[in-house]
């Protein structure tokens, strides 16, 4: 193989070559579902479904349009290799995207497979017509030696370039739909001529909507050709017009000839033995068409094999270059290694990621059973497609007018919403039809979670970069307690570092000192040695400072466009477990609630972040700690203890405020349950450690109160500091501290530090996923109304 | 992918024109609407059909309205891109 060399003229970013005309992407899409789909499914479908087996692929074809509007207007304005997946990772959030192109990935490779066997299928047929058996093989062994042989013909093409792959690809689609127009032809003859036959056609659904919705779920897949078409988005010429118009003239070719292929089959066929036509091509399975074409065709079973070889060698052709392209672009965004993203020099195609694709389509077709695998990249495809159609209404929201679209889907958004419930119920119905099929997309998906949280997301956080330009650290156990402070000014540091030294000093742990530099968002990340000349003196004091404390300090300067994904990142990277900032008590932002750093680390860190307020003077002598449950209780009062002075009228009152109409029954459980949370061993006590509630310091009261917000506000004048939890109201309702705490807060006579717990994975994921949605709609509402 | 990114690769308009467009279908909404009901109507008619002289009228109509409808995106396709 020759040497990697680096594209000419690229920069940064790896392209391909736009070579491909609207005739060429038509006939892609085209040759993607014109494909084993058809030859080799019709007949099995048939048998499902009986005569309806029209009006199930009337109603994919339904399902089907739906969704290619929405590939249509993304295509148009999106035109990137990776298609469905590119739209998923920017309309949803990150783990979306990674599963989206996860998805598609193994659904396209599968597809792969699966054309693959069919064309050894057809093919051992043909050699057992003429009585040859090459290398003295036969049966299974001699099906799959074919199934790898095609397969490694079409990676050779596709390595070839995408010149070659579309001019070969034209060829074949054009043959098959030549031999399937003869037989089209040759069977609406055979009905004129015999009129009566059609008589055959009733009962009309035998297995009534059952068998027609899972006719619908088997031959699915021969519907989806429209994803490849914008899998090679990149490689079209004029894409904003060309794609969208790629994708329905595919389809005014197709589904026509899908219903005529089912119409005279069905009809056109006179069964010797009397059966019932539907009955006798699910007879004869993957082979009811050739057998069909034996009836009413000249040359009927030859040409309908060639037909199938063409068919599936099409099919495959297609599907190794789409799921060569999402791999490609996978590898490109980091998600899979560098390696999926590189272009070979001379033939400017993706020929790691292809090796790959084609590896994976060879040991499926070799090790798997297909019938079942293939029904799992149907389900795939279907929740590709919900999410795309999720993706197509967000990216609408996230950009509004600034994308340059060649076509916009009508009905917006009532569509894709209905589309949704469409696909849905089609993926959910796909279980009666195949359940290991939905094990299978488990276990896959399964998979993609693990390489996501192990590997991909770390990956793709890298690629947002905060660099380090300097780095000063003591040596300590890798695996350690740590406690971060970001500094931006020392003179405001000096508390925060106070309350981050205790927590330090009680667990034994390590100070992390992070200043993040911020530059400038269209500023690149040059000329970090200027700015730390300028940070210089801020990072020697702060270090001073934690000395005096007695504290160790590892310090961390970093560059970032935003100074929150600078202390994002590093709570990431060195598993921070708490973080300690300083507020200045209000917002000068309108639009944040305690700043907008402050309240990105708070939405982001999955750590304890302890926010400051800047009058907040410890150790201190009384300290107020409202509780409304006992989620969290015994962490602030944890917290309280280490700030607690050691003056013997100290004092910590844990308040719990209940409302007048509350059961007395009510408010004794609740009041135990935060008594039993607050005696556990505190958060940074040894083992074993009971706290006890006898006043000494600790003491738990209960007031009841209408205002429980000014209630709070009443008492804290009697002491010197308040802690507050994070609200366990909704999430959708409290963002960040919003509610009562940060009102508690906003009225309290004395210093306040606010503590956002930790929060487990499973929990933060969905939080994250429904705050992307949130904020979205914020930021396209702020957008319209600036 | 970011504003940026997607501004490098090309794919946003230019910035004076941020703002200045209706994000609406240049597609006949009424036409579409008609067809969407004939479609629904043909699927019945296939369906309610029993495979007599219904269903192919109804396969018959499903695929005119299949036609129509492409065509009338086809359209939609020519006149946004012409639009300025």
């Amino acid at each position: 193989m020759p040497q990697e060399k680096p594209p000419h003229g690229s920069v940064g970013k790896v392209g391909l070559i736009r070579d491909l005309s609207l005739f060429d992407i038509t006939m892609v899409g085209v040759g993607a579902m014109i494909g084993a789909g058809i030859f080799v499914l019709t007949g099995i479908a048939a048998g499902t479904a009986g005569p309806a087996l029209i009006l199930a692929f009337s109603l994919n074809g339904v399902v089907t349009i739906f969704t290619a509007m929405v590939y249509a207007e993304l295509g148009s304005a999106i035109p990137e290799a990776g298609g469905g997946y590119l739209w998923v990772k920017e309309g949803l959030p990150a783990w979306n995207a990674f599963l989206a192109g996860w998805m598609s990935w193994f659904a396209h490779a599968v597809a792969g497979s699966l054309y693959a066997l069919g064309f050894g299928s057809y093919f051992e047929l043909v050699l057992r017509n003429f009585h040859m058996s090459p290398f003295g093989l036969s049966g299974e062994l001699l099906h799959k030696v074919l199934a790898v042989a095609v397969a490694l013909l079409f990676v050779g093409i596709n390595f070839k370039g995408v010149s070659e792959t579309g001019k070969v690809g034209n060829v074949v689609t054009l043959g098959k739909i030549f031999i399937l127009g003869i037989f089209i032809a040759s069977g609406l003859l055979a009905i004129f001529r015999n009129p009566s036959y059609l008589d055959k056609l009733t009962p009309f659904a035998p297995e009534g909507m059952t068998g027609v919705l899972m006719a619908m779920g088997l031959t699915f897949i021969a519907f989806e050709g429209y994803e490849i078409i914008v899998q090679a988005g990149e490689e079209v010429k004029n894409p904003r017009k060309n794609i969208p118009k790629a994708i329905f003239l595919s389809l005014a070719i197709v589904i026509p000839i899908y219903l005529l292929v089912a119409f005279t089959a069905l009809g056109a066929v006179n069964p010797q033995s009397g059966q019932a036509t539907w009955e006798w091509l699910g007879q004869h399975a993957e082979l009811g068409l050739a057998e069909a074409a034996r009836q009413f065709m000249p040359l009927g079973t030859t040409l309908l094999l060639i037909g199938g070889l063409l068919s599936t060698m099409s099919a495959l052709n297609a599907t190794t270059f789409s799921s060569t392209r999402v791999s490609f672009a996978m590898g490109r965004d980091r998600n899979l290694p560098d390696l999926f993203s590189k272009i070979h020099w001379r033939t400017r195609t993706p020929h790691m990621a292809l090796l790959f694709s084609g590896a994976l389509i060879i040991l499926m077709a070799v090790a798997v059973p297909i019938e079942d695998v293939a029904a799992a990249a149907d389900v795939m495809f279907l929740l590709l497609f919900l999410q795309v159609n999720i993706a197509v209404v967000t990216i609408r929201k996230k950009y509004g007018d600034k994308l340059d679209y060649g076509y916009l889907i009508p009905f917006y958004p009532v569509l894709p919403i209905i589309n949704t419930g469409l696909i849905s119920f089609l993926a959910i119905f796909m279980f009666h039809f195949s359940a290991l099929a939905w094990f299978v997309v488990i276990g896959w998906i399964t998979a993609g979670f693990v390489i996501y949280s192990l590997y991909a997301s770390r990956r793709e956080r890298e690629k947002e970069v905060t660099p380090i330009v300097l780095e000063e650290r003591w040596v300590g156990p890798a695996e350690q307690f740590r406690v971060m402070v970001p500094i931006a000014n020392p003179a405001t540091a000096e508390l925060n570092l106070q309350v981050a030294s205790r927590i330090v000093q009680s667990m034994d742990g390590e100070l992390l000192l992070l200043h993040v530099a911020a530059v400038a968002p269209q500023t690149p990340f040059s000329g970090g040695r200027q700015v730390l000349q300028q940070i210089r003196p801020v990072i020697d004091r702060s270090a001073d400072v934690a000395r005096e404390l007695g504290l160790q300090a590892h310090s961390l300067v970093r560059l970032s466009h935003q100074p929150s994904k600078g202390i994002i990142h590093t709570v990431e990277e060195r598993k921070v477990d708490f973080v300690v900032m300083g507020w200045r008590g209000r917002s000068r932002d309108p639009r944040t609630l305690i700043g907008r750093n402050i309240d990105e680390v708070v939405k982001q860190s999955p750590c304890n972040v302890l926010v400051v307020r800047q009058d907040v003077s410890i150790p201190a002598r009384h300290i107020l700690i409202p509780i409304a449950n006992a989620a969290h209780a015994n962490l602030l009062l944890s917290v309280g203890r280490l700030l607690l002075s050691d003056d013997a009228n100290r004092r910590i009152t844990v308040l719990h405020v209940v409302p007048p109409e509350m059961a007395e029954e009510t408010k004794q459980d609740r009041l135990d349950e935060i008594k039993s949370s607050l005696q556990q061993p505190g958060f940074f006590d040894p083992e074993g450690t009971e706290i006890r509630l006898d006043g000494n310091p600790v003491t738990l009261e209960s007031e009841v109160s209408t205002d429980s917000v000014g209630t709070i506000a009443h008492r804290s004048r009697e002491f010197d500091l308040m802690l507050i939890g994070s609200s366990q109201e909704s999430f959708l309702r409290r963002r960040i501290f919003g509610g009562k705490p940060y009102l508690i807060s906003q009225r309290a006579a004395c210093p306040v530090i606010m503590i956002s717990p930790e929060t487990s994975p499973v929990k933060f994921s969905i939080q994250t996923f429904f705050q992307f949605f949130w904020e979205l709609d914020q930021e396209a509402k702020a957008e319209k109304r600036h | 992918m970011s504003l940026e990114h997607l501004e490098q690769a090309g794919l946003l308009l230019p910035r004076e024109e941020w703002g200045k467009h209706e994000l609406t279908t240049t597609a006949k909404k009424p036409i579409l609407l008609i067809l969407g009901a004939v479609a629904l109507l043909a699927v019945g008619w296939i369906y309610w059909g029993d495979g007599r002289f219904l269903t192919w009228i109804g396969a018959g109509l499903f695929l005119i309205v299949l036609f129509g409808f492409i065509l009338l995106s086809i359209q939609a396709i020519n006149r946004q891109c012409e639009e300025p």
